[in-house]
Formats: structure tokens, sequence, C-alpha cells
């Protein structure tokens, strides 16, 4: 039953997992297929918990699938600590689960769960202090408990070859912000690197079925398409080298900006750079929001578009903003029922919204001023307790009650990922979003600039739309070339109205 | 805060906190401290976390030893569990040159009544059997040795000092330091003045900006120093590992995060907070050639410290001539988060006393001028500028 999970026929997609393949999980035999990860044949062949927490045990499944999270680190091949999510599978593999015993369905050390009165944060620093020879033999159980993976089985790893650049422009992070600004600081000019964390750029629009309208043009294309198409564009251009699979992770005392990648390491000391790292998906609080079955939007998103496995039956959505309304549609499209939308946003508020109209056909219950207060379940999400959202007003439905499913799709903020920027230069401002949120910005003079050299763009920077992050993008791709010479006049000029543009946006 | 304390304390990393403590607990004396940023924000609160007393010289043994039997029972002292274990400490030989330097310190520690064991190649295998073959030329073992949790010994400290009506100022900069006719009168600092008699420089890697404040240069020099941090993994590293000669030092956490730090081979001096790359590949490579399965580990953080050093490499601890009233604790070289509760615990006796205690009357001033110089031969040591 299981297996029917891999979805056969899409809306929006020709589905093609290329040839089945056997690898071992736990010394047991799993048919994956060539173009899948580890992640995606795993949960397609029916597994659930894909590891166990540190302190807790607490069953994990696949969340995030974006390489941010640790519930999928699994042993692949003798090397610990591999995140499956972002692994694709290769015949013959050896998968092992970490950090379990006997196994990761029963594991005996989850038991920890039930002694938590014992165990509370900070419990360490005030217990076991006398008598002395107490802490000894607590010690010793203590460090049976740590770590996650074993140490590698691999004695003579190849070091990775040492290489250096200097790009004229390095752009960090291909979604729409870097596509942007790589495709323009080239065309005006410059020599650029656009470094890609991923196996091709697009950012997570690339798994987006969502319609845009097309910045910069008119019309409008589904998210997927935009990507590819931008990422065409840019890989036209002689004077723009994608390095895709590479992870810009740090910027040293020496001005380097230290890049990995598989077998490579990188030292850029580019003139410009542009940082475009996205953001993060906050986590909702709720009780139990770590059980498996429930999953970042972007994380569902990447399992039925990229992966194209269906998370499961029947879905509940929960979110603050429009997007969990797209995800509902795309959660029909791979075949599952949604059982509800759960938006703590006031019922005016999401009324005037519009999305709501578009899932109104489907017949899927909104509840509005509502949120999750509790996930049910032990092992696996069975259902959701919700309540109404604490307000004045009069909302509809007063009293909390239950909705089963057997997926939760966390439709909340994001938050910029801009740590480089930090690393670099300014401390950032602190924003409150809203009563449960503080958001950390880069403090951005005119062109998107955060440095002399630094420029950010797109959701690192705060933005709050496609069409935001195309033209901070275009901004700060244009102004870096600019910093260096390329360009004229006209580049000046394109700079200026795309900058008018966004002045416009923000108000 | 009050007009007028008893002593002032300088800085609130380990030195600072754990003289104040003792201060109060044994001499009931009205102290405070002022630290400029939060509570063991300098080395304190970045070190590897080490701990030993198996040095070579007479001069360290002593004063480190003295740290080693306080760490023992700090927990049930301070009423926090400071989280000291006695794992083990291995001082290892990579080469028979280094081991025979190893089996002479081991004379010294002997002499001093200190328990420590050679081990040969082969024995340092069976404790720790994933080290390299290849770098091992034996080691020696000091059992009741091993590492604390810097955090909780700062706070333990704090708090203990707290209960015993210490005043401590987190965020607070001293600016001035009143001198009299040769005697210490006042400190200024950004929260008012309080008067006083007795002021003690604990200032870490800033140790130099505090003593001008009384027209005494220093022989110090501040130093960056960097550690790693991989991903937890399971515990396969049961000890305490520094290996001076690969000047390199490593422990793995109750958490199982493998961390310590290294030098690159050609040292540059240097005062950034930030990370080096060029350290940053010595710590890796270092790593990695002790144990090759940690090759493809991932680095989970890195951060950098300022060691404050003297020519000998060994602290500055006591009166100086010049001026009454000034206390040094500084250039700890280090070595200050072992040696915290030592120098904390005499220099109290001595403020409490009047009299310099045998373990810390050679860390005085005045060596670099008379050139009693204290040689300590198993330390990981950094190219000096002044000579």
């Amino acid at each position: 039953m299981t297996s029917d999970l891999r979805i056969q026929g899409h809306p929006h997609f020709k589905i093609d997992r290329g040839e089945a393949i056997t690898f071992q999980f736990n010394g047991r035999p799993v048919i994956g297929y060539e173009r899948e990860t580890i992640a995606a044949a795993l949960f397609a062949s029916g597994l659930r918990i894909f590891s166990r927490s540190f302190k807790y045990h607490r069953p994990r499944g696949l969340f995030c699938l974006a390489g941010h999270c640790s519930h999928c680190l699994m042993r692949v091949d003798g090397v610990p600590n591999v995140r499956v999510c972002s692994t694709s599978v290769q015949p013959g593999m050896k998968v092992e689960s970490q950090n379990a015993w006997p196994s990761l369905n029963f594991d005996v050390a989850a038991v920890s769960g039930y002694l938590d009165f014992l165990i509370r944060p900070g419990f360490q620093y005030r217990r076991f202090i006398r008598p002395r020879w107490l802490y000894h033999i607590w010690e010793r159980f203590l460090r049976r408990m740590a770590g996650i993976g074993s140490l590698s089985d691999i004695e003579n790893h190849s070091p990775p070859r040492r290489r250096s650049a200097s790009p004229d422009v390095a752009v960090i992070g291909g979604g729409i912000a870097g596509l942007s600004a790589a495709l323009h600081a080239s065309q005006a000019g410059a020599q650029v690197w656009l470094i890609e964390k991923e196996d091709s750029p697009g950012g997570r629009i690339q798994y987006d079925t969502a319609e845009y309208e097309v910045p910069d043009s008119s019309g409008r294309k589904y998210g997927f398409d935009m990507a590819a198409d931008l990422t065409h564009a840019v890989k036209q251009l002689d004077n723009c080298r994608i390095v895709t699979g590479a992870t810009a992770f740090a910027w040293y005392d020496e001005d380097i900006l230290a890049v990995v990648r598989e077998g490579e390491f990188w030292e850029l000391k580019p003139r410009r750079v542009v940082v475009a790292t996205g953001s993060y998906e906050n986590p909702m609080l709720f009780e139990n929001n770590d059980l498996p079955g429930i999953f970042l939007a972007g994380g569902l998103q990447r399992l039925m578009h990229r992966d194209f496995v269906r998370p499961g039956n029947r879905a509940v959505v929960s979110t603050n903003n429009d997007r969990g309304y797209g995800l509902a549609q795309q959660l029909l499209d791979a075949g599952v029922t949604v059982a509800a939308i759960i938006d703590s946003r006031q019922e005016d508020q999401v009324t005037a919204s519009g999305a709501a109209r578009g899932v109104k056909d489907a017949a899927i219950p909104i509840y509005p001023q509502h949120d999750v207060e509790a996930a049910l379940g032990r092992r696996h999400i069975k259902g959701v307790r919700i309540k109404p959202v604490n307000t004045n007003t009069e909302g509809k439905f007063l009293h909390g009650f239950k909705i089963t499913c057997d997926v939760l799709c966390i439709a909340g903020s994001r938050i910029p990922a801009s740590e480089l920027v930090y690393q670099r230069t300014s401390q950032g401002q602190y924003l409150l979003e809203s009563p449960h949120q503080f958001t950390r910005k880069p403090v951005t003079s005119s062109h998107m600039r955060v440095d002399t050299d630094m420029y950010v763009a797109g959701e690192a920077s705060g933005s709050q739309s496609l069409k935001q992050s195309w033209f901070e993008g275009k901004v700060a791709g244009l102004s870096a070339a600019l910093d260096l010479g390329f360009g004229d006049a006209n580049t000046e000029g394109a700079r200026d109205e795309a900058e008018a543009l966004l002045n416009e946006l923000q108000t | 805060m009050r007009k007028h304390y008893d002593v002032v304390v300088i800085g609130g990393g380990i030195q600072g906190l754990a003289l104040a403590y003792y201060l109060a607990r044994d001499g009931s004396q009205r102290v405070v401290v002022f630290e400029k940023s939060y509570l063991g924000s300098g080395a304190s609160g970045r070190n590897g976390e080490m701990i030993r007393s198996a040095f070579g010289s007479r001069e360290w043994i002593g004063l480190w030893n003295k740290s080693l039997q306080l760490w023992e029972n700090l927990a049930a002292d301070v009423g926090f569990n400071v989280m000291f274990t006695r794992r083990g400490y291995i001082i290892l030989a990579t080469n028979s040159e280094e081991f025979e330097g190893l089996r002479k310190n081991q004379q010294a520690q002997h002499e001093l009544g200190l328990t420590t064991t050679l081990l040969d190649a082969e024995d340092v295998r069976k404790l720790i059997p994933v080290m390299n073959p290849a770098m091992v030329a034996g080691g020696l073992l000091q059992t009741n040795a091993g590492f604390a949790r810097h955090d909780a010994a700062i706070w333990g400290y704090a708090r203990a000092a707290s209960r015993l009506n210490v005043d401590i100022y987190p965020f607070t900069e001293v600016t001035d330091i009143v001198v009299k006719s040769g005697s210490v009168k006042a400190v200024k600092t950004s929260r008012g003045t309080v008067e006083t008699r007795t002021v003690v420089n604990a200032a870490g890697a800033h140790d130099q900006r505090v003593a001008r404040m009384v027209g005494f240069e220093l022989p110090t020099e501040a130093h960056r120093v960097e550690i790693m941090v991989t991903e937890p993994l399971k515990p396969f590293l049961p000890k305490a590992v520094s290996a001076p000669g690969m000047s390199c030092y490593m422990h793995q956490s109750s958490r199982g995060e493998f961390i310590g730090g290294a030098e690159k081979d050609d040292f540059t001096p240097s005062t950034s907070m930030k990370n080096s790359l060029g350290t940053t590949y010595a710590i890796a490579s270092k790593y990695v050639r002790l144990f090759p399965r940690l090759a493809g580990v991932r680095m989970m953080r890195q951060w950098t410290g300022l060691t404050s050093q003297t020519p000998d490499h060994a602290p500055i601890i006591g009166p100086i001539p010049e001026i009454e009233g000034f206390i040094l604790s500084v250039a700890w070289s280090g070595y200050g988060f072992m040696g915290g509760p030592g120098g904390g615990k005499a220099l109290s006796e001595y403020i409490l006393s009047g009299e310099l205690s045998p373990e810390i009357r050679p860390f005085n001033a005045e060596r670099f001028k008379t050139g009693e110089l204290i040689i300590e031969p198993a330390i990981i040591k950094k190219e000096h500028r002044i000579k």
C-alpha cells in the first residue's frame, strides 16, 4: 500500500524517476529510483521515523527536506550524520540509522522522555553535586548518551582540493534574488560567480506550482517555470559561472570567503559580494510540534514536486499568511485530501486576502482565528487539536476540537538567512513582526548596500515578495557592476529605475 | 553600589570571580567586581576547558596543583555543578625527544607528590585506539586531571560570590584608578566612583589598559587563540589530550562534540576577534593527523579568544612595589581557566594575610627586571615579540 505514495500523475509535472535500483537500509534491501533522494525512497518504502532526538530520543521524521534541520541524519556508506533529504540514492548504498537502540521504532533511550521531571533544562548544573562520587557514576552514563553518529569508517579520506579565485562579483544563493543579481551584473559586463548550495539554481520557487507575475515583463508564470527560464538565461551568459552543490560558509579574517563543495575547498576573494541567501522557515510553537508527519511547507513542496512522493493521505494546513492556501491546493494536486486550513489571522483579514477564494471550490473547511494547540499521536501524527486564537472580538469557533490527519503542513513566517552579512558587517536591526516573532534584518543603505563591497538582496534582506526579491537582486547586481566601473549611463538609469520601483513596493 | 569597598576587582572572568568569592568566604571582605561586558566574556568563556597540573617546573606544578585540588570540590563549594571530570589528561609525545622531555617532567612531578604515569606508545594506543599510531611515541597520563564546563565555572563562582554579598556589575567599565602619594584611593567607573585601598587587575587581555591607569607598564602582549568544535559524535576520545610538540590540544565534551585548538606553525600575533583561515587549516589538519577518521566530519562552530602573554609565558600574580594597593592577576597565557581557582585562592590569602604564599611568590612582576624567569617546558608556547 505504501508504494502508491509515489505520485504517478501530476497536473504540472511529467514524472521521470529513472530506473529502479536497490540499496540497503539497516541491512535490508529497499527499492529506490535513480533520480530520488535517499529520504524520498525510504519515505516511499514506509519509513516514518528517520532519527531520534539528542536528549529525549523523541521520534523525528522528515521535516524541512532542505538540509537545514537535523531530523534526517543517517550513516551512509560509513560516513556519519549525512542529511539523506539532500543526498541522492545510489545502487548498493549502505544506509543506517543512528542514535537509536535497538531500532528507530522502538528506542529504549526514549524512556528519558518519562524522566523529564529529573532532567529539566539545566539539570546537569543543579544535580549530582554531592557526594562527589555520584557525579562520576552519572557522568559515565551521560557520556554513553552523547553524540549522534559514530566516527567515520573511512581511514584515508582524501583531502579536498584547495583552490582560489577572485571574481568581480560573487553572488551567494541562486534563488530569484541571486539569479536576478547574477543576470544583471553579468549583463553589465562583470565576471560573476553564482554560488548555489543545491544541485540546481532556482531556489525554493523551483518547487512551487503557484503562479507569479513575471517581473520586468508581463503575464504570469508558474514558479517552477520561472526558475527554469531564469536559470536558462543565466546559463547562456559567458561571463557568469554557476557553481552548484557549493556552500559559502564563512568570512575569514584574511578577508576570504570560504566555499566548500564535494572534493573542493574554494578560497574566494571577490571584489564585490551580493548575499542572496534566502530565508529559513519558522516552525510553529505547539505541543508535540516535532512529531513525524509534521512538515514545513517548503519541505512538503520538495517532497511532492522534487521527489514526487505524496506525504500522506489526509492533511491539515496551519498558516498565518496566504501561502498556506497555495499549499492546500498543491496538496490536492498531489492527491492528498485536505481536511482543514487553520489560519491564525482575523476572519476579515482572511476574507480580504482573497487567497481563500482559490481553494473554496474544493470545499475545504477554513478556520480563521484558530491555531494548532497540539499534535496528537506518539510515533506519528494522528490528528491535531486546534483552539481559537485569544482575541477580544467574537470568534465563531470558541472551543477547541480535534481534526484527524496524517500530515500537518506548517506554512508560517520566514526569517532572513543573513548570517554571512552579520559575520562581516552590521549587527542587523530587530523588528517585531507579530506578537510572537522578532525578526533580525540586515541594515541596508541605498542600492541594497550593507558594506563598501557587500550587498544583500531577496529574503535575506527581509524581502516579502518575489517581485521585491527580483528588483532587489537587480539593484544589487547592477550596483556591484557599476562600482567596479562596468556599465554606462543606461546601466545607472536601469538601476535607479529599479530602485524607485522598490521604494514604491515598500510604501 | 556602595561608596567604599575593601577590594575592587577589575574583570569578571574566572580569576576575578574566584578571587572575589574566596575573599568574601574566607575574610568577609566587601568586594565589588566590575566587568566591561558580560561575565566570562573574555578568555574564561572561550577556552578549551582542559585542566591539569602535570607541568614540568616546580613553580607551575605548585600553583596549578593547588588549583586542581580546588577543582575537585568546586561543585560542592559553590553549590553548582561545574561538571569537572577526572577523565584523565594525556600529554602526548610525538617523537622520542618529546618523550624524554615527559620523563624529565615526571621526575619533577613525582618530587612534588603528583601521581602521573608515563605511557609508552602501546599504552596510548590501548587508551585511545582511534589515534594515529604514527603520531604517538608515548605520553604522560595524569589520571585525576580532566576538564570542566567553563560557563558553569563562571556562573558557579558568580552565584556563590553574590550570595556572600559580593557586588557584581557586568557591563560596567572602569575608566580610571585614582592614586595619591603612591597608594590606590578610588576607582572610577561608568557607574560612578568607589573608594578603595585595594584594586586587583584581572582584566585578561585588557590588562595593559588597566595597568596604565596607575602608570604601570606590563611586559604583556595580547594574542589571538582559536578553537573549533565538530558535530557531536559517539564517544571515542576518553581523555583530554594535549600535544605541545604539535601546538594543539583537544577533548570530547559530554555532548560528544570534539573540541580543541591549535597554532599555525608560522605564528603571527593578532588581536582580531575573527577566525583566520590559516589557523582553521592548522587545527583541522592537526586533528586529522592525530585522528584520521575525523576527516570529513563537519565543523559546527569556531571562535577566538584573546590571551595575555608574558615573555616567559607564566602569569604575573601579586602586588607591585611601585603602587601600594595595586595587585595583579594577569597574563595567564592560556592556562588561566585551569589555574583560576588556585590563583584566586592564593591571591585572596595574600590580600587577607599580607603574606605571599610559596605557590605565587615566584610569579611576581619583578622577575622581568631581575631575570629570574620561570622556565616551563610542558606548555604550548608562541613566539613572543618582546624579548
